[in-house]
């Protein structure tokens, strides 16, 4: 139908001509709103905008608690009252900061340019900027005695973040700071102003979202000739302002902060303090995890820090002095340090190679000391170890039974299995700034530096050496899937979520475990051999004995990750102390506990400290002992082996070779 | 056709009309802008004055063409609009949360307002070519879907504001198409159940914008602020206004946003009952002699580009109104005209010059 007809024949004025009176109508309704407001209470509005102001005041919400496992407070919220100005009210700001510079310790620049940024601000909804944190309360008495004097400054009631046990778990629980600019454009809508405090690292920002509360408000009338004062009423809430001539002035609105929800770790505070205390003064890492569920009992990292001093201001030498360490405190070895892990990857090595057929459980290989592959590559045993099975090989960590079962397997078999044991990839943990080590490809090596992957390649691989890397919580994890009937287990650092009210918002349930195509049997041959290496108490004692505690069911192995090729000394000995410190070896070690529950798995990593055996084998046993028997640990001093001594491992120091 | 047709039949009432509405809305960011403290702020009215400039060559160009070419390339110019939103919506480097800007330096477009436009358009060229097939479910339905597509992506900038915006208009579009009015009201009752629905979408701050409306004091920090200060500040005003220039609330900065969406209580404050009834009045003059374009255009394109046009202009203009005066909850777009905004002049003038561009050639040859 033609287009003007078509028109005419639905209506389309008489259609138009009802829209059109719609529009009239509501148009109408806003006239009179407009009436309503303009002329029948125009005069009450008037004398609201010119003689009166409102002030907006931000009721701080508490932020939420960390807790350990057991319900014991690590992370909570202390009272402290900050230092505010209100430059609404404020008619010369620089004047009145100057002043309150006198009575004060402010950093009196800060102040001044936060008071002009609000002011330049068009869309802020806040109306004060925070001067000074957690003011020492004789600061809040002489600020209070010179009030009158200082128009637009109160004092403001603001809790502040304290860490329950200093130091301890600092890596993991992260701090809080200052949000920035492109934060505060990013989570505006959340609530978030100037100034507002943010988890910056750690659970605290992980868990950002369930601490953080909801800020309450209060809408006040503020008269303009008067200076309020707070006065509360019997329940302690706020409710009427009175000027300075004692006229009350109205709340206007009220509306209570929400407190944040608790959070609750898997972490357990006597077994983290127990691992920061067994590293002392290296720089290292321990993580112990729940090998069935994978709940993170500890993570610890050395050296650690005190997340207190991001608290409140006045400690900025401070923070920058821990910027600045060489030995960067704020990251955590165990999350976020990549090492080649050294004989650590042997087991997985052993797994692969009963799983492929390349050898069986009564295979014998021969170990003379050193390994022809076109030159030599040697065991860490000048002698050799002789003739061994697959079990011996793991218990006395030998390199050439290792080089042999590598050839055999070939890199990629050997990539294979490393990537199904979760190397080279992130394990699940949570944490921001985790690192996921890394496991080398023939593509990769052709691709980076455009060689060909040679047979030393795969001899180096095989005893993680080169470039391979991983983290203590991957090396975990891995361990934890040869022990616990073949499951890789994720990290789990958050146990629950619970409101302030009790409402539980997440529980961990042992969620996200996957099953690895292994058998079962393989498993327990490899277990064997890593019982061996700790238990075995006869001539010749495994790699692992120092770990050994009576009574206790603990199977593990040792791994010593190369920095740089060492020189032997003229009786073939390495004197670790003529090593400078960035060049010695680091030293793995990590183990199960099988007959205790929870059944757990250590990881041990000691930074730049020598041989595993020596180093951290005898920290993972006395950590043991001191979580299962409850006594204090005592960790044993590292004794440098003379050689040839029973069951010490050879200082060897030859290349390519690893313990 | 001739540049003299042309002028003997271009509305100079409707030109006249959004030209004063056009000045009051520079006056009132002039004195918005003097009254702030914010740098920023205190330039808008030099901006909106070179926006002006930039919308008013749209204009010309929504005129001179023969609107038969707009509604020929509706699908084009339809489908870069829904690539504007799409862009806006995947660009990584935008660090709002709320994606509604490309911005360019200085020069910030919002593909949202360019869309209205744009959908308007659409639906003329579809409704023009079904006609009477509008009457059956599937045609219908391709009007909702046109309409929807843009809706949903405005909805997850997040913009709830402008997203909403869209219905009415569709809804008008379909009456005025000839739907079986059965179908309009069914629509309407499934929108309304599936409203519960959409609540569970809604993020948390658009959820608190509609409660605190109701209730002010749940919100006193938020939203239910902005319309306690937007009532006050409208009430102020009394009759004759304060006067020009001698607006104090926006001064306080009592009125986050007083540029934009807020700029007609900034008019009310200083202009008084008398001041913003004539602009509501000039408003309302704009809507009339729409719809009288849209009554005696030449074929039903020019029916339901003005008609859809007219109801565009409509939306806008009764609902942030609303909102000033405390009607409806806070929703974040503005005033046509008035309101600082440089994709918001542009294409409402636009929006004008195709107005003028049916009644031009409405004169049957």
């Amino acid at each position: 139908m033609e287009g003007f007809l078509y028109a005419k024949h639905i209506g389309f004025s008489t259609r138009l001509n009802r829209i059109g009176l719609v529009v009239a109508v509501i148009a109408g309704i806003l006239v009179l709103r407009l009436f309503q407001l303009q002329i029948i209470r125009g005069d009450r509005y008037r004398t609201l905008s010119d003689n009166n102001r409102y002030r907006l005041q931000r009721l701080n919400a508490p932020r939420g608690m960390i807790l350990d496992r057991n319900g014991e407070v690590l992370v909570d919220n202390r009272p402290a009252f900050a230092l505010s100005a209100v430059p609404r009210e404020m008619d010369d700001p620089e004047r009145t900061v100057r002043q309150l510079a006198g009575l004060v310790a402010i950093d009196l620049e800060k102040a001044v340019s936060d008071i002009s940024a609000l002011r330049r601000s068009s869309t802020s909804m806040a109306m004060h900027v925070t001067v000074k944190e957690d003011l020492p309360f004789h600061e809040v008495a002489r600020t209070e005695e010179a009030i009158a004097q200082l128009p637009g400054v109160i004092i403001v009631s603001r809790p502040v973040r304290r860490y329950v046990f200093n130091e301890a778990a600092s890596t993991v629980l992260g701090y809080l700071g200052e949000i920035d600019e492109r934060q505060l454009e990013q989570f505006r809508e959340r609530g978030y102003t100037l100034g507002s405090l943010i988890g910056k690292t750690g659970i605290e920002r992980v868990c950002e979202e369930h601490l953080r509360g909801v800020d309450g408000g209060l809408l006040v009338e503020v008269h303009s000739l008067g200076k309020p004062q707070l006065v509360t009423d019997f329940r302690g809430r706020e409710q009427f302002q009175v000027d300075s001539l004692g006229r009350q002035l109205r709340t206007e609105y009220r509306r209570d902060p929400e407190p944040g929800n608790n959070v609750t770790l898997t972490i357990d505070r006597r077994i983290q303090q127990l691992a920061e205390t067994a590293l002392g003064d290296a720089t290292g890492a321990i993580v112990v995890m729940d090998m069935d569920t994978g709940e993170v009992l500890a993570l610890a990292s050395k050296p650690a820090y005190d997340p207190n001093i991001f608290v409140g201001t006045g400690n900025d030498a401070q923070i920058k002095e821990l910027l600045n360490d060489p030995r960067h405190p704020l990251l955590s070895r165990a999350y976020q340090g990549n090492y080649p892990p050294g004989s650590t990857v042997k087991p997985i090595m052993a797994v692969a190679a009963l799983e492929e057929g390349a050898i069986t459980p009564q295979t014998q290989l021969a170990c003379s000391g050193s390994y022809d592959m076109g030159r030599p590559f040697r065991c860490w045993r000048k002698n050799g170890h002789g003739v061994l099975t697959v079990v011996d090989a793991l218990a006395h960590s030998c390199d050439v039974f290792f080089y042999q079962v590598g050839q055999r397997l070939g890199p990629r078999a050997i990539a294979r299995y490393f990537n199904m044991f979760g190397l080279g990839e992130s394990t699940g943990l949570g944490l921001p700034g985790e690192e996921t080590g890394f496991v080398p490809t023939v593509e990769w090596k052709q691709r980076r530096f455009r060689q060909q992957w040679y047979a030393g390649d795969t001899a180096n691989f095989s005893i993680g050496q080169g470039t391979m890397l991983a983290t203590p919580v991957q090396m975990a994890r891995a361990f934890a899937a040869l022990a616990n009937g073949g499951h890789l287990v994720r990290p789990q650092l958050v146990r629950s979520v619970v409101s302030g009210s009790g409402a539980v918002i997440y529980s961990f349930d042992s969620a996200g475990s996957e099953p690895l195509t292994i058998k079962q049997a393989t498993c327990d041959v490899v277990t064997q051999g890593l019982r061996k290496a700790v238990q075995q108490d006869t001539f010749p004692t495994g790699t692992g004995y120092r770990a050994k505690v009576q009574g206790i069911d603990i199977i593990g192995k040792t791994g010593t990750a190369q920095v740089v090729q060492k020189k032997p000394g003229e009786d073939g000995v390495v004197d670790i102390n003529t090593i400078p410190y960035e060049y010695r070896d680091h030293a793995w070690f990590v183990c199960l506990v099988m007959d205790k529950q929870p059944r757990i798995v250590v990881s041990v990593l000691k930074e730049h400290s020598g041989h595993g055996g020596d180093v951290s084998a005898p920290v993972a046993g006395a950590l043991i002992r001191a979580i299962y028997t409850g006594e204090e640990i005592a960790v044993p001093q590292v004794v440098a082996a003379a050689p040839g001594s029973v069951g010490a491992p050879q200082a060897s120091g030859e290349r390519e070779t690893s313990f | 056709m001739t540049h003299r047709a042309l002028a003997k039949d271009f509305d100079w009432v409707l030109f006249g009309a959004v030209a004063t509405v056009l000045l009051a809305g520079i006056l009132t960011l002039y004195s918005a802008s003097r009254q702030s403290w914010s740098e920023t702020t205190a330039t808008y009215y030099s901006r909106q004055a070179v926006w002006m400039l930039v919308g008013f060559c749209f204009m010309t160009a929504a005129v001179v063409i023969d609107y038969h070419r707009f509604v020929a390339f509706a699908p084009l110019i339809y489908g870069a609009a829904l690539l504007g939103l799409i862009v806006v919506l995947v660009l990584p480097s935008q660090e709002q949360t709320t994606k509604r800007w490309l911005g360019f330096g200085w020069f910030q477009v919002q593909p949202s307002e360019l869309c209205k436009v744009a959908t308007v358009l659409m639906l003329v060229w579809y409704v023009d070519a079904i006609k009477a097939k509008i009457r059956r479910p599937h045609f219908f339905l391709g009007v909702v879907v046109l309409v929807m597509v843009p809706l949903v992506l405005v909805l997850v900038q997040p913009d709830l504001g402008t997203a909403f915006l869209f219905v009415p208009v569709m809804f008008a579009m379909l009456y005025l198409a000839g739907s079986r009015t059965k179908y309009i009201i069914s629509l309407g009752l499934m929108g309304i159940a599936a409203s519960p629905v959409l609540w569970h979408f809604l993020k948390d701050y658009q959820k608190r914008r509609l409660v605190a409306f109701i209730k002010p004091d749940v919100d006193p920090l938020g939203w239910g602020y902005q319309t306690i200060q937007s009532t006050i500040t409208v009430g102020s005003g009394k009759f004759l206004g304060k006067g020009w220039l001698h607006g104090t609330q926006a001064r306080l900065n009592f009125l986050p946003a007083q540029h934009t969406d807020f700029a007609f209580s900034v008019f009310s404050e200083e202009w008084g009952f008398l001041g913003a009834s004539i602009l509501l009045g000039l408003f309302l003059l704009i809507i009339a002699r729409s719809v009288q374009i849209a009554l005696h255009a030449r074929d039903f394109a020019g029916n339901m580009l003005a008609g859809g046009l007219a109801a565009a202009l409509a939306c806008h203009i009764l609902v942030n109104i609303a909102v000033v005066v405390g009607l409806m909850p806070v929703t974040g777009f503005p005033l046509p005209f008035v309101s600082y905004g440089g994709s918001s002049l542009v294409s409402m003038m636009t929006l004008i010059g195709l107005l003028l561009n049916v009644r031009a050639r409405s004169r049957i040859f």
